[in-house]
């Protein structure tokens, strides 16, 4: 069978489509023992990293949607349906060698290791001349398509402005044009200033659900202070976002009681393009979980008009969400 | 590849004393790369000294990506508002103002 990996263009929603038919056989959910992101044991099968032990690792993913050296695209494209090579990078980051647990079972020691490693795959792969956004990102738990349960993220580095960041653009260069300001520095404002979403806060971040969440518990870490992005946190504020990271995270999973499954995506400035070092540092979180045994799906009013339903009211679910668990960063252990 | 070969064959060894952090950077027999970080145990009242100038340092002490303009907060240069800072003041956090502008 021939693959097919290449942007495709979608004239509609004025966005490209990453076709890439490789990822069809990537591997699906492996028992424990030939788990492919634990370290390689001797005697046992190699896995993805040749080690005994590692704290974090990086490698490059196996089966990439996008790749330094894509081949060249499997069809012809149109005037009005372009079709481009698929290039860029993709790689998987390894929070821990210990397959059982969760980024929120880390220290804030490691967490904040794990925000260093962070930065520097933004500035090197946002160094990159093709590289116009870098996306840090994990999807957790079986709920999100998860088909490895060892703990890790991933990062896509996109030769575009993917469209959600291109939207936020578009509004922060907007509001910059009226007002002379960030948005998203009014927007903390006026979350910090009302207080009733507001899930915790910490010396420069503040969680909150925000006045527009989509989904029920969807919670954004925002830099109180202006941050386009994680290369403007000094020593102090990476200690601080691992610390208020790790509340939401622990947080969620005192919830209900088992560990929340969620999509956590990093936003920040793009590296490239017509709007480059603009944008402002977060952390978003979008569990699909409505109450303990209920999912948010995305159906037809989400995906055919691209208008979600919140059921829920965000105030109501930062209230549930402050008292679950740990109540300030002070409570969380070093 | 184990542990013991790849310290062998290790192409590139990039020790980070700003932020004590290093980086070991490997090719895989596919030639795909792969990093290994690893951290000096440090406290935290330890680094904030170290990076007390630092705000758009990044992990290498160069300015950054492309992002010099990012490190140096370029785009907030005007986001300060007196809604802030007294929402700052308000919550009794000691902060300051805006970190672009230092008002």
């Amino acid at each position: 069978m021939r693959f097919m990996s290449e942007l495709r263009w979608h004239p509609l929603r004025q966005e490209w489509v990453i076709t890439a038919t490789h990822r069809m056989d990537r591997t699906y959910k492996p028992p424990k023992d030939f788990c492919p992101l634990c370290p390689t044991k001797p005697g046992a099968f190699p896995t993805e990293v040749p080690a005994e032990d590692y704290e974090i690792v990086v490698f490059q993913n196996k089966f990439p949607s996008l790749q330094p050296q894509p081949p060249e695209p499997d069809v012809e494209g149109t005037e009005l349906t372009p079709v481009e090579p698929a290039k860029g990078e993709c790689e998987v980051v390894l929070y821990s060698p210990r397959h059982d647990g969760t980024l929120a079972d880390e220290s804030v020691r490691h967490i904040r290791n794990l925000i260093r490693v962070w930065k520097d795959r933004y500035q090197e792969l946002g160094s990159r001349e093709e590289i116009q956004y870098v996306l840090i990102f994990e999807n957790k738990g079986e709920a999100v398509g998860v088909t490895l349960h060892h703990p890790h993220g991933q990062i896509y580095a996109f030769p575009f402005i993917p469209p959600v960041q291109q939207h936020e653009l578009n509004a922060l260069a907007a509001h910059r044009e009226k007002t002379g300001r960030c948005l998203i520095c009014d927007l903390v404002t006026q979350e910090i200033v009302d207080g009733r979403r507001i899930v915790a806060e910490s010396g420069h971040f503040a969680a909150a659900i925000p006045f527009y969440a989509r989904y029920p518990y969807e919670v954004h870490i925002f830099a109180k202070e202006h941050k386009p992005s994680l290369l403007a946190l000094d020593a102090q504020e990476e200690w601080d976002l691992a610390r208020i990271l790790k509340l939401v995270m622990v947080k969620y999973d005192h919830l209900f009681g088992f560990s929340l499954p969620y999509l956590m995506t990093l936003h920040q400035a793009p590296t490239g393009g017509e709007h480059e070092g603009l944008g402002h540092f977060r952390i978003e979180f979008y569990p699909p979980h409505r109450s303990a045994n209920k999912l948010k799906y995305l159906a037809g009013c989400e995906s055919g008009a691209g208008s979600f339903i919140n059921d829920s009211a965000p105030e109501a679910k930062a209230e549930e969400l402050r008292a679950a668990g740990p109540k300030t960063v002070e409570e969380i252990d070093d | 590849m184990y542990l013991w070969e790849r310290r062998e064959l290790s192409a590139q060894k990039k020790a980070v004393s700003a932020s004590r952090m290093q980086k070991e950077r490997i090719t895989k027999d596919d030639g795909r790369y792969l990093i290994y970080y690893s951290f000096d145990d440090e406290d935290e009242a330890g680094e904030a000294g170290a990076d007390e100038t630092g705000a758009a340092q990044a992990p290498d002490g160069s300015a950054g990506a492309r992002g010099a303009a990012d490190a140096a907060g370029e785009a907030g240069s005007s986001c300060c508002s007196g809604k802030a800072k007294a929402a700052g003041e308000r919550k009794g956090q000691g902060r300051k103002g805006c970190g672009s502008c230092q008002n």
